[in-house]
C-alpha cells in the first residue's frame, strides 16, 4: 500500500466535501454577491432529514431521497423569501445580507434542535460501507460516492453554465449584473436557481457524508467554515475555482497530517490560506474577479 | 439642549450617571456581573462599529484580539509575575502590534475576502490556544487574580465602576472620532475608496489606524472580561463571540453613536431572559435577529433617534445623522 | 377590559390561589433550593442530559419520600449550552438571585472551569460532575467538590492495564477538541510513568470525513496498541478506518465509546475495543439504578458513568443536608450559614458510598482533597460485543501484544 496515494485519495475525499460546499457558496455568490453563512446548514439538514426519513420513518430509499430533497429545497426558498428578498428590496448591501443568512443559520439550528435533539445520531448508509481494495487503496462505496458526487456536480455545473442559454445568462450576470439586466436577463430567476441548485448540491452532500460524519445539528458551522476557506482560497467568483480550493485544502490537510504534524494541521492550513491571500488577494485562481473590479 | 442631545454629550453624561447609580438599585452580585459584562461587550462593539459601521471594513478577528488581550494580561501575570498595572498596558500594546502586523497586508483585501482572511486568522489563534496546552493552559485556561495593591483589592463593585469609566472614555473617543475629521475620512473610505483617495484621503493609513484602534478596543474589553470571569479560556476567541458581536451591531444599529451600548445591553441580557424557554431559545434568538435585521435596519438606536426627532420636531436635523449607514446603504 | 379578559383574569387568580393553597399544605416547611447547571444542548449535550437526569432521579426520589426532614427539594435548572460564559452567569444567578444551597453541574472542562471561580467568589458549594481536566482540582478551591474521575485517573487506569498486559509501545489518536487534547496530554504523562512509550501520535479535525492519513501513520508505527480519545461520531470513524486499513492492533477507547452513538455508527468495527468505565454492572444496586433510569425516561440506555455521577452528587448533597448541624443551619434561614454548613458537612463526613466504582471503593473528600474519586478500584474495563450492540466484561487474556 503506497502511502502517498492513500494520502492523496484521503485528501481528495475530504476535499470533495469542502469543494461541494465551496461550489455551492460560489454559485450563490456569483448570482448575487452574497456569502451564504447558512450553506453548511443545508448539509446538516440533508443529513438529518436522511435520518428522519430513512431511519425514523423507515421509508424506501427513493421516497426518502425525494423527501429529503424537498426539505432542502423548501429551506432554500425560505432563505430566499424570508431573508434575501426583504433585505435586497430594502437595498441592503451584501455584507448585511450575510448577517441575515447567519440569522437564518441560527434559526435553522434552533428548529433542528427541536426536531432531532442535541445528541449525535447515527445516519443510515445508502451504499455498502464494507472495505474493498482498489489498486493500492482500501476504500468503500460510500466514500467513492462522495468523490463521484463531486465530479458529477462539477460536470453538471459546467454543463449548465457553458452548454445552456440559461447558463449564458448566469455567466453574464456574474460578469456584470447591470448590463445583464439591460440585456433583458431576469436576475431574480438566476438568483432563485442559484439558491435551489446550491441547496441541492449541499443537501445531497449531507446525505452522502452523514454515514461517515454522523448526524449532529451543529455540524453545519464547521462545514460552512471549511467551504468558505475553500471558496476564498480558490477564488469566490468561479464555482470551479472554489471547488479546486476545496480539493487543495483537503489534499494539503492530508499531506500535513501524513508527513508532518497532524495535531497542528488545521492551524497550519489557516496560516497557509492567510499567506496566500497576502500574495493573491482574490484567491489562487481569482484573476477573473480581480479583473472585474 | 437639542444640539447637545444630538452631539451626544448629554447622552453620554446621562448614560454614565445612570451606570454609576445602577449598583445601588441592583439587588445582587449576579446582576452586577451582568451589567459589568454589558460594558465589556460595549467596548468590543465600539471598536467593531468604528471598523465596520463607519469605515466599512468587516473584520472577523475582533474576538481573536479580545482573546489575545485577555491571554496577554493573564499570562504576563501568571508566567512572568508582572503586576496587573504593568500587564494591562503591555497586553494592549501586544494586541496593537499584532493588529498592525497582520493589518497591513490584510487590509488590501475587500469585503468578503477581508472577512474570510480575518476569520482564518482567528481560527488559527483559537486552534493554537486549544492545542498548545503547555503555553496557554489548554481548555481550562488561566486564572486571573483580582487586582490588588498592598492591602487593597478591587471589589466587584470597584471593577464595575472602573469598567464604566473605561467604557465611558471609550465612548467619548468613539463619538469624537465619528464626528471629527477622521470620521469623515473613514466614511469616505467606506462609501468610495477611489473617490476618497482622489480627495486626498490616505486610504491605507486610515484603514490601518482604525483596524489597530478597533483591536485595542477589543483588547481592553477582553481584559475586562477576564477580570469579570476571573479567568481566560479559548472560548474567548471562539465563534459565539463573533456571533454576539454581529448581533450587537445589528440590534444596536451599525454606524450609530450609541448602537454598541444599546446592542450590548440586549445581547447580554437576552440569553438570561430567554433561558426559561429552554429548547426554544436558539430558535427565538435566530428569529429575533432576523426580524431586527429586516424590520429595523438601523437597530434600536435608529428607533430611538426617530423618537428623539419626533420629540423635538421643530426643524429637520442640520446635519445628516451618522446613522445613514452601511446597513441601509442609503435607502432610508 | 373585555369580559373575556376579566374572566381569564379571574380564572387565573383562582388557579393561583389554589396552587398557593396546595403548595401551602404540601410544603409545611420551606423548600430547599438546589441549582443544576448542565449542558443540555451544545457539543456536550449527551453527557449533560444524562447527568442531569441522574441528579433529577435522586431529587425526585427524596421528594417522593417526603423530602429531607420535611423540606421538599426544589431543583432550579439551567441549560449551560456548553458555553462557559453562559454557565458562569447562571452560576452567579444561582448564588445570588435564586438563593440556592449549592450548584451541581459541569461536564466538559470549559463550563466547569468557568463556574469554579464564581462559586469561590460567592461562597457557594459547587459539586462538579464529569469534567476531567486535571488541574481543575490541583489548587483546592474551598467550595469545590468533584465527583467524576479525572482524566489522569482514566490515564492511570489505561497505563496500569497496558503495563499489566505487557504492552511497551502505544500510539495515540485524538480529536483536536479540548477533550481529545487534554486526554492525550495526561495519557503521555502516565504512560511514561509506567515505562510505556508513545511511538506515534495523531490528531484530527472532527469535520474530516477521511482519517486514513492519521491511521496510516499509526499502522506504520511499531505500536502494539492504539489509544483513541474521540467524541462519539468521530470515534466511530477512527474505529472504522482502523478496521478498513487492517491495522490489527488492540484498541482502547476513552469513555465516549460508552455512548450508544459511537457503537451504533461503528457497528462491528467497535467489537473488542476496551473502554474504561466507572460503573460496575456486576453490582446489584447499579443494575437497579439503570432499570429505574430506563423506566423513568422511557428509553433504553447503556450503563455509562454520566447518569451515575449526577445521581451520586445528588445523593451526597441530600445526605449531607440531612445532617443535624446542616439542617439546623438551613432552618436558621441564613443561606450563607447553610452553605458553609453544607460544605463543612461534606468535609466532616469525608467518605461516601456511591454507585461509581467497585463495591469496595468510595468517594473521599478532605480539605486539601476536593477530588472524590479514588485512584484504585474505581475503573472497570468493559468491551463491546455483537456488532456494537452490547457492553460486556472483557476477556483480558486476549488483550496482549501481538508478538
Amino acid at each position: 500500500m503506497d502511502k502517498f496515494s492513500v494520502l492523496l485519495f484521503s485528501g481528495l475525499t475530504n476535499g470533495s466535501v469542502y469543494g461541494l460546499v465551496g461550489l455551492s457558496l460560489s454559485l450563490i455568490y456569483g448570482a448575487n454577491r452574497v456569502i451564504n453563512f447558512a450553506q453548511g446548514e443545508f448539509v446538516m439538514i440533508g443529513t438529518m432529514s436522511a435520518i428522519l426519513f430513512m431511519a425514523t420513518y423507515n421509508l424506501s430509499l427513493p421516497v426518502a431521497l425525494v423527501l429529503t430533497l424537498g426539505v432542502v429545497l423548501a429551506m432554500a426558498l425560505a432563505l430566499e423569501f424570508a431573508v434575501y428578498l426583504p433585505l435586497r428590496r430594502r437595498g441592503a448591501p451584501p455584507l448585511t445580507i450575510m448577517i441575515g443568512t447567519m440569522a437564518f443559520a441560527i434559526t435553522t439550528m434552533g428548529l433542528a434542535l427541536l426536531v432531532w435533539g442535541p445528541n449525535q445520531l447515527s445516519v443510515p448508509n445508502i451504499l455498502p460501507m464494507e472495505p474493498m481494495t482498489v489498486g493500492p487503496l482500501i476504500t468503500n462505496w460510500q466514500q467513492l460516492a462522495i468523490i463521484g458526487a463531486f465530479v458529477a456536480f462539477l460536470g453538471l455545473t459546467w454543463f449548465i453554465l457553458y452548454r445552456t442559454s440559461f447558463g449564458l445568462a448566469i455567466r453574464a450576470t456574474g460578469v456584470d449584473p447591470k448590463v445583464a439586466l439591460l440585456m433583458g436577463i431576469r436576475s431574480d430567476r438566476i438568483v432563485r436557481f442559484a439558491f435551489l441548485f446550491s441547496a441541492t448540491v449541499s443537501g445531497l452532500a449531507g446525505v452522502l457524508i452523514g454515514p461517515l460524519l454522523g448526524g449532529q445539528i451543529s455540524i453545519g458551522v464547521a462545514l460552512t467554515v471549511k467551504g468558505f476557506m475553500a471558496a476564498i482560497l480558490g477564488g469566490l467568483g468561479s464555482p470551479f475555482a472554489a471547488a479546486a480550493g476545496g480539493l487543495a485544502i483537503g489534499v494539503a490537510e492530508a499531506m500535513i497530517a501524513g508527513y508532518g504534524n497532524s495535531l497542528y494541521a488545521e492551524p497550519i492550513i489557516f496560516l497557509i490560506i492567510l499567506m496566500i491571500l497576502f500574495v493573491r488577494p482574490y484567491g489562487l485562481l481569482g484573476d477573473f474577479e480581480a479583473a472585474r473590479r | 439642549m437639542r444640539s447637545m442631545f444630538r452631539n451626544g454629550n448629554l447622552a453620554i453624561v446621562l448614560i454614565v450617571v445612570a451606570a454609576l447609580i445602577l449598583p445601588a438599585l441592583l439587588s445582587s452580585g449576579y446582576q452586577l456581573r451582568m451589567v459589568s459584562i454589558i460594558w465589556v461587550f460595549a467596548l468590543l462593539a465600539m471598536g467593531f462599529n468604528l471598523l465596520y459601521g463607519i469605515t466599512g471594513q468587516i473584520s472577523m478577528a475582533q474576538q481573536a484580539f479580545f482573546a489575545i488581550g485577555a491571554y496577554g494580561f493573564a499570562m504576563l501575570q501568571a508566567r512572568l509575575g508582572w503586576s496587573p498595572f504593568a500587564a494591562l498596558p503591555a497586553a494592549v500594546l501586544i494586541v496593537a502590534g499584532v493588529a498592525a502586523v497582520i493589518g497591513l497586508p490584510l487590509l488590501r483585501l475587500r469585503t468578503h475576502y477581508l472577512a474570510m482572511a480575518t476569520l482564518a486568522f482567528s481560527l488559527m489563534m483559537v486552534g493554537l490556544t486549544n492545542r498548545w496546552v503547555e503555553f496557554t493552559g489548554g481548555s481550562a485556561g488561566i486564572q486571573i487574580p483580582t487586582i490588588t495593591m498592598g492591602d487593597w483589592s478591587m471589589s466587584r463593585a470597584g471593577l464595575y465602576y472602573t469598567l464604566v469609566i473605561v467604557a465611558a472614555i471609550g465612548l467619548v473617543i468613539h463619538n469624537f472620532i465619528i464626528s471629527g475629521h477622521l470620521g469623515r475620512a473613514m466614511q469616505a473610505v467606506r462609501d468610495d475608496e477611489t473617490g476618497a483617495e482622489s480627495l486626498g484621503v490616505n486610504v491605507t493609513a486610515v484603514k490601518l489606524r482604525v483596524f489597530v484602534l478597533a483591536a485595542v478596543y477589543a483588547a481592553v474589553g477582553g481584559i475586562g472580561f477576564g477580570l469579570v470571569s476571573r479567568q481566560v479560556n479559548p472560548s474567548f476567541g471562539e465563534f459565539p463571540v463573533i456571533v454576539s458581536l454581529l448581533t450587537i451591531a445589528v440590534v444596536g444599529g451599525l454606524g450609530t453613536r450609541f448602537g454598541p451600548v444599546i446592542g450590548a445591553i440586549v445581547v447580554v441580557l437576552a440569553p438570561q431572559a430567554l433561558a426559561r424557554f429552554g429548547e426554544l431559545e436558539t430558535l427565538i434568538y435566530g428569529l429575533c435577529l432576523g426580524v431586527f435585521l429586516i424590520f429595523l435596519p438601523n437597530g434600536l438606536s435608529g428607533v430611538m433617534e426617530r423618537w428623539g426627532t419626533r420629540l423635538f420636531r421643530s426643524r429637520p436635523p442640520a446635519r445628516q445623522p451618522v446613522a445613514k449607514n452601511v446597513v441601509e446603504g442609503g435607502a432610508r | 377590559m373585555t369580559r373575556t379578559g376579566k374572566g381569564l383574569l379571574r380564572t387565573g387568580g383562582l388557579a393561583l390561589a389554589m396552587t398557593a393553597l396546595m403548595a401551602g399544605t404540601a410544603l409545611s416547611k420551606d423548600a430547599i433550593r438546589i441549582c443544576s447547571i448542565d449542558d443540555r444542548s451544545g457539543a456536550a449535550a449527551d453527557t449533560g442530559n444524562e447527568s442531569y437526569r441522574g441528579l433529577k432521579m435522586a431529587v425526585e426520589a427524596a421528594n417522593a419520600a417526603g423530602g429531607i426532614n420535611g423540606h421538599m427539594i426544589e431543583m432550579i435548572e439551567y441549560d449551560g449550552k456548553t458555553d462557559p460564559q453562559l454557565s458562569a452567569s447562571f452560576a452567579a444567578r444561582c448564588a445570588e438571585d435564586d438563593n440556592a444551597l449549592l450548584i451541581i453541574g459541569g461536564n466538559p472542562a470549559g463550563p466547569a472551569a468557568a463556574v469554579m471561580p464564581i462559586a469561590g467568589e460567592y461562597d457557594i458549594p459547587f459539586f462538579m460532575l464529569s469534567a476531567g481536566t486535571d488541574n481543575l482540582t490541583d489548587n483546592p478551591a474551598p467550595w469545590l467538590f468533584r465527583f467524576g474521575p479525572r482524566n489522569a485517573q482514566d490515564a492511570i487506569a489505561y497505563a496500569q492495564l497496558l503495563d499489566q498486559q505487557g504492552f511497551k509501545k502505544v500510539a495515540l489518536i485524538y480529536n483536536t477538541l479540548p477533550f481529545g487534547l487534554d486526554s492525550a496530554t495526561v495519557a503521555r504523562k502516565y504512560l511514561a510513568e509506567h515505562g510505556i512509550s508513545v511511538v506515534a501520535e495523531e490528531g484530527y479535525d472532527i469535520a474530516a470525513t477521511d482519517l486514513s492519513p492519521q491511521v496510516l501513520n499509526l499502522k506504520a508505527s511499531d505500536a502494539e496498541a492504539v489509544l483513541v480519545f474521540p467524541y462519539p461520531a468521530d470515534g466511530a470513524r477512527v474505529l472504522k478506518t482502523l478496521d478498513q486499513l487492517q491495522v490489527g492492533k488492540p484498541v482502547v477507547v476513552s469513555r465516549s465509546a460508552l455512548l450508544k452513538t459511537l457503537r451504533e455508527i461503528a457497528g462491528p468495527a467497535s467489537d473488542g475495543i476496551l473502554i474504561p468505565n466507572t460503573v460496575d454492572t456486576g453490582r446489584a444496586d447499579v443494575q437497579a439504578f439503570f432499570q429505574a433510569y430506563e423506566q423513568a425516561y422511557g428509553e433504553e440506555t447503556q450503563p455509562t458513568l454520566y447518569p451515575v455521577i449526577g445521581y451520586d452528587a445528588g445523593m451526597v448533597a441530600l445526605q449531607v443536608m440531612a445532617r443535624p448541624d446542616v439542617m439546623a443551619a438551613i432552618e436558621g434561614g441564613d443561606i450563607q450559614a447553610a452553605r458553609t454548613a453544607l460544605r463543612d458537612g461534606v468535609l466532616a463526613q469525608g467518605t461516601f458510598k456511591g454507585l461509581q466504582g467497585k463495591e469496595t471503593a468510595s468517594y473521599s473528600f478532605a480539605d486539601d482533597k476536593r477530588h472524590g474519586s479514588p485512584d484504585q478500584d474505581w475503573f472497570i474495563f468493559t468491551t463491546v460485543a455483537n456488532g456494537g450492540a452490547d457492553l460486556v466484561p472483557p476477556d483480558l487474556s486476549k488483550f496482549v501484544p501481538a508478538h
